[in-house]
């Protein structure tokens, strides 16, 4: 009787039909989800803040205007054929990934071995490519807190002013210091700008010519960097540092996640190396795999947040 | 891995189903491209790129997730986890968009 009634109990499962593995990767990976739609709203609430460049606002102090809108890709100097080649490598980098797995299911070591490298060397163009982006960015200037914004408002644009003449100074007085040859046509209009800065003070002979303003300064600016990429001058771009800010958190979290996966496929190598990888890693291979497709997830809504829209 | 009835697919798909997502992502990434050049050329408008730029990324994340991730295989029992981030992230947009967006958006009216 008891025996009959102990077979009709259903057994009672402790936990998930999953591995501990995968339930911990996969809780991992939702609090990452937060972390990212942290950065991505973030970007997208300040992006629907600010208007587009078919609804540009002017600012003007005196009669120099400027057109205010959220920067192009255009106006920050991001070339949507890195993303777009960038998106891709990360597609083939996940299809290696889920194809390592595979191999190593049918025990198919050297398989799998083979393709973790592939992924491993592609993660490293990934990585190149961004390091390319990131130079380029830093040769323009378009770093968080050194760009010219906001120069409507007069504290912060006599700043900006500043900082052009400090910047200006030192390529009039110590061009080979910023690799800039005297006799270039850079250095003349720079030294053009010097001068005009301040304007002319009013003496008998001496026509009077006013200071320039800040965003007269910003767009002159602008011009002399579009002329000559060797000056290295604080460009004149409204939303740049709250853009710059955006662009380097996200590019930049993600870029480290990116990394942290390169250092994963890095020690299952030295595994396979040291002849100690094998079947009994399909599961490490199958965990990394979903970390590695999630950062490929967000680089895949990164890629038209940035460049595309 | 524990093989009661629902593993039965844990190893994921076949050959020809990955290859195939890989395809269609690399096709969906030249769309958004092509998309992007388009507004650009003012072939379409703004908006539309946007919806489709958007709508590209949707779909070539679900690939993602639904077979290279094998949530395929595993939502059934995952989808308690994954779920509430999906409704959290987008109120994490929307409750600030009062303050920020439209508080902009009305400053910029006056």
């Amino acid at each position: 009787m008891s025996a009959v009634h102990h077979d009709e109990t259903p057994a009672l499962h402790m936990g998930l039909p999953l591995t501990n593995g995968k339930l911990a990767i996969w809780l991992f990976l939702v609090t990452e989800i937060m972390f990212f739609a942290g950065l991505i709203g973030a970007y997208i609430v300040l992006r629907f803040s600010t208007p587009s460049i078919d609804e540009a606002r002017i600012v003007s102090v005196g009669s120099d205007t400027a057109k205010v809108y959220w920067p192009t890709p255009h106006d920050v100097h991001l070339a949507e054929i890195y993303g777009a080649v960038n998106t891709f490598v990360l597609i083939c980098s996940s299809l290696t990934v889920v194809l390592a797995h595979m191999a190593l299911g049918k025990k198919q070591v050297s398989k799998a071995t083979i393709y973790i490298a592939i992924t491993l060397i592609l993660g490293c163009v990934f990585m190149g490519i961004k390091a390319v982006e990131y130079k380029a960015k830093f040769d323009h200037g378009i770093v968080p807190g050194r760009i010219g914004d906001h120069l409507e408002n007069t504290e912060v644009g006599y700043q900006y002013k500043d900082k052009i003449r400090l910047q200006l100074r030192q390529i009039v007085e110590t061009p080979e210091a910023v690799h800039v040859a005297k006799d270039s046509a850079a250095y003349k209009h720079a030294d053009e700008l010097y001068k005009a800065l301040d304007g002319v003070e009013a003496k008998p002979g001496v026509a009077f010519v006013p200071a320039m303003t800040p965003i007269a300064v910003g767009n002159k600016v602008n011009h002399l960097l579009h002329d000559h990429q060797e000056l290295h001058l604080a460009p004149y771009i409204p939303y740049g540092n709250l853009w710059a800010s955006c662009y380097f958190a996200m590019t930049g979290f993600h870029a480290v996640h990116v990394l942290g996966g390169l250092v994963i496929f890095v020690i299952m190598l030295f595994k396979a190396a040291a002849g100690t990888f094998g079947p009994q890693h399909e599961g490490f291979v199958e965990l990394t795999g979903l970390y590695w497709h999630f950062v490929d997830i967000v680089w895949i809504f990164l890629f038209p947040l940035l460049y595309l829209v | 891995m524990s093989h009661d009835t629902h593993d039965e697919h844990a190893h994921g798909a076949s050959m020809q189903a990955y290859m195939a997502v890989f395809v269609a992502l690399s096709v969906f990434t030249v769309v958004s491209f092509i998309a992007n050049w388009a507004t650009r050329e003012k072939h379409i408008t703004a908006a539309t790129a946007f919806a489709i730029i958007l709508g590209v990324a949707v779909i070539k994340a679900c690939l993602v997730a639904v077979i290279f991730m094998h949530l395929k295989w595993d939502w059934r029992k995952l989808y308690f986890m994954i779920a509430p981030a999906f409704i959290l992230a987008p109120f994490l947009v929307l409750a600030l968009l009062p303050d920020i967006v439209l508080y902009w958006k009305n400053l910029a009216g006056k």
